[in-house]
């Protein structure tokens, strides 16, 4: 290797030591000493790689111990009592610096590789390259997965049964989180929440800014609860009206994909079908979801009853009809 | 992970590096190529990290935290001290890894008691309880499509058509199967038109494998991530709507090529696949939507009201 000395200046006053090389070596020097270090004392043993002077020193020391603690080193600080009371000395706690206790048999390693290659994050693949896997290597079947910066704090907290607190439609919220569920293509969170001492669901994609944990707030997550079926996956069925079944006619083609899309069941056996018309019972209790899902279907569907709902729609369309500006307020 | 152009930040350098290390560590030396290859970095940028990080080491110099050097295009380490277990995952990381992992076992044709399982299993161990559920409800038609994919098989489909308000039946030649917004698709050539489209796996009636093999490519289609496939369709007409407070979800719902929000409402510039598609739409968002541009469809909504009011809810 090339001497060490070609990194420094014939004064050895400024420090020429490049990035990479001072902060490796105060990795190394942390990693290496039991106890905490003070900055004196960092700057004493690996002089010459930082400036002298006070202010400056402290500027290039507090930008790598950023950059560390960016990519991930747990430096620990703490101040000192006796005759260096009030210093603050910051040491590196080698258990928990080193990924350990995860023995990962090679199949399941491969396994893992596989399965970052079908939603790809680049966080993804720098955490395979930690478990000892190579390149991930793009696949031809995968889900586009939402990445979001709340997202692996929501999880470490839901992971270690921390509090989180956030902001959320202009309201400071203080959640328990009990998990994270995706579905139709939207993360959502949900838990406990303080201020309405009751279990909430927030969409994550809405959260303002930044999600804070409190790690002195701890909670028992509740036994028995199921994720999956924290609300319903059909949005005609995720709201607070009565719920009520729908007639709706579906014509053509577009029946098989109804029928498909409800199951045969929920053909209403009831009204005579014929072969270009399928009626179907369809539960809801969310009236604008149930809307839009049948406007969705353009003009091969018309809601036959409950007589309300078929008048509602009427309504709908008719203000629709009538253009945008009667249709304000 | 692409290779970067300009310099490169401190922080992909580093992260970088304390992953090459270890790994360098406990193989006692690799030659440069295989090393850029499996770390996806320049051999250039390489040999300047390694050498950079090879000099770190306290004073006199004589106690070297690495004891390594490069020659001849092959990198060897002395006796490992330091940087010998890899870093702890971050919390980015463990994320990525638990949802990659999760989102696997969701997709068509896992295997959910195999090795997958087990290191999620494992990692939950390490990053504590994962509580993950990745909902990616499937149509029935997407394991048999990945299949095909797969085998490079054709496959019959019967399709249904917004546009035209029918099915047809067409064969095609599945090349990548991917969830987008909670909706699958399969970008396929289509035999009707010879021409590779993407299709809503939703809308497949029917389906089944023909048994042929599809012709045969060499490259491998990957399924397109984020907005990629939605922009590459650039000869779609563009709609400028304008949404109220109400009708925003359409901007988080689907792919849009621009959007400014004022204090209320929203503007965005959409990519419509039909007309139909975007008259449905509108029936759906009523008061909460206008259409701006183009002029041709301002009254589009009232007009397709009016129509779906005489076609079925007409007195009889």
């Amino acid at each position: 290797m090339a001497p060490p000395t070609d990194s420094r200046d014939a004064a050895g006053t400024a420090s020429v030591a490049s990035p990479i090389e001072r902060i490796t070596s105060l990795l190394a020097l942390l990693l290496e000493r039991r106890t905490a270090l003070t900055l004196r004392q960092i700057s004493h043993e690996l002089r010459d790689m930082y400036p002298t002077g006070a202010v400056a020193l402290r500027g290039a020391f507090e930008r790598d111990k950023a950059l560390l603690r960016d990519v991930g080193v747990p430096i620990e600080t703490e101040v000192l009592g006796g005759d260096q009371a009030g210093e603050t000395a910051y040491r590196i706690d080698r258990a928990r610096y080193e990924l350990s206790g995860l023995q990962l048999d090679d199949d399941e390693r491969r396994a893992l590789q596989v399965a970052v290659a079908a939603t790809r994050s680049d966080a993804g693949q720098e955490g395979v390259w930690k478990l000892g896997g190579s390149v991930v290597q793009a696949s031809s079947v995968m889900a586009n997965v939402p990445q979001l910066p709340a997202l692996p704090t929501l999880r470490q907290a839901i992971g270690a049964h921390q509090t989180v607190t956030f902001m959320y439609h202009d309201a400071a919220r203080r959640l328990d989180p009990y998990g994270l569920l995706l579905r139709r293509g939207f993360w959502y969170v949900i838990g406990h929440d303080h201020g309405h001492d009751q279990r909430r669901t927030y969409r994550v994609d809405r959260i303002d800014d930044e999600v804070q944990i409190d790690t002195a707030a701890t909670f028992l997550p509740p036994s028995g609860f199921s994720l999956a079926d924290a609300f319903p996956a059909d949005p005609k069925l995720l709201g607070d009206d009565d719920g009520r079944l729908a007639q709706v006619a579906v014509y053509g083609d577009l029946a098989a994909l109804v029928r498909r899309e409800l199951g045969p069941g929920a053909v209403d056996m009831s009204v005579p079908a014929s072969a270009d018309r399928t009626v179907f019972a369809v539960p809801f209790t969310n009236v604008n979801a149930f809307r839009s899902w049948l406007l969705g279907l353009g003009t091969h569907a018309e809601v036959i009853g409950p007589p309300d709902l078929r008048a509602s729609i009427v309504r709908w369309l008719q203000g629709v009809a009538a253009g945008p500006t009667a249709a304000k307020p | 992970m692409n290779v970067r152009r300009g310099p490169r930040p401190l922080n992909v350098r580093l992260r970088r590096l304390l992953v090459m290390l270890p790994w360098l560590m406990e193989r006692g030396g690799a030659t440069l190529a295989e090393m850029a290859e499996r770390f996806q970095i320049s051999q250039k940028d390489l040999i300047t990290d390694l050498e950079q990080a090879a000099m770190c080491g306290l004073p006199p110099f004589v106690d070297e935290f690495i004891d390594l050097y490069i020659d001849d295009g092959v990198v060897t380490v002395g006796v490992p001290r330091f940087f010998t277990r890899p870093l702890r995952l971050t919390a980015p990381e463990g994320f990525a890894l638990l949802m990659a992992g999760r989102a696997a076992l969701a997709l068509p044709g896992a295997d959910t008691g195999g090795p997958l399982a087990r290191a999620l299993d494992k990692l939950e161990a390490v990053l504590g309880d994962d509580a993950m559920v990745l909902d990616l409800a499937q149509p029935p038609a997407t394991a048999d499509l990945a299949i095909a994919v797969q085998q490079r098989t054709t496959m019959a489909i019967t399709y249904w058509s917004a546009s035209s308000g029918d099915a047809s039946e067409r064969i095609i030649s599945p090349r990548a199967v991917f969830a987008d917004r909670g909706r699958w698709y399969v970008v396929a050539h289509d035999s009707r038109t010879d021409q590779e489209r993407t299709f809503r796996i939703d809308r497949v009636t029917d389906w089944k494998p023909t048994g042929d093999l599809a012709q045969q490519r060499d490259d491998q289609l990957l399924a397109p991530t984020g907005d990629a496939w939605f922009d590459e369709l650039d000869d779609l007409p563009v709609v400028t709507l304008l949404l109220r407070p109400a009708g925003r979800w359409v901007v988080e719902r689907y792919p849009v090529r621009s959007v400014t929000t004022d204090a209320n409402d929203t503007i965005a510039h959409l990519a419509i696949a039909s007309e139909t598609w975007l008259r449905d739409l509108l029936l759906q968002l009523g008061p909460d939507a206008q259409v701006v541009e183009p002029p041709a469809w301002r009254d589009l909504a009232a007009r397709s009201a009016r129509e779906l009011l005489a076609e079925r809810y007409s007195p009889e």
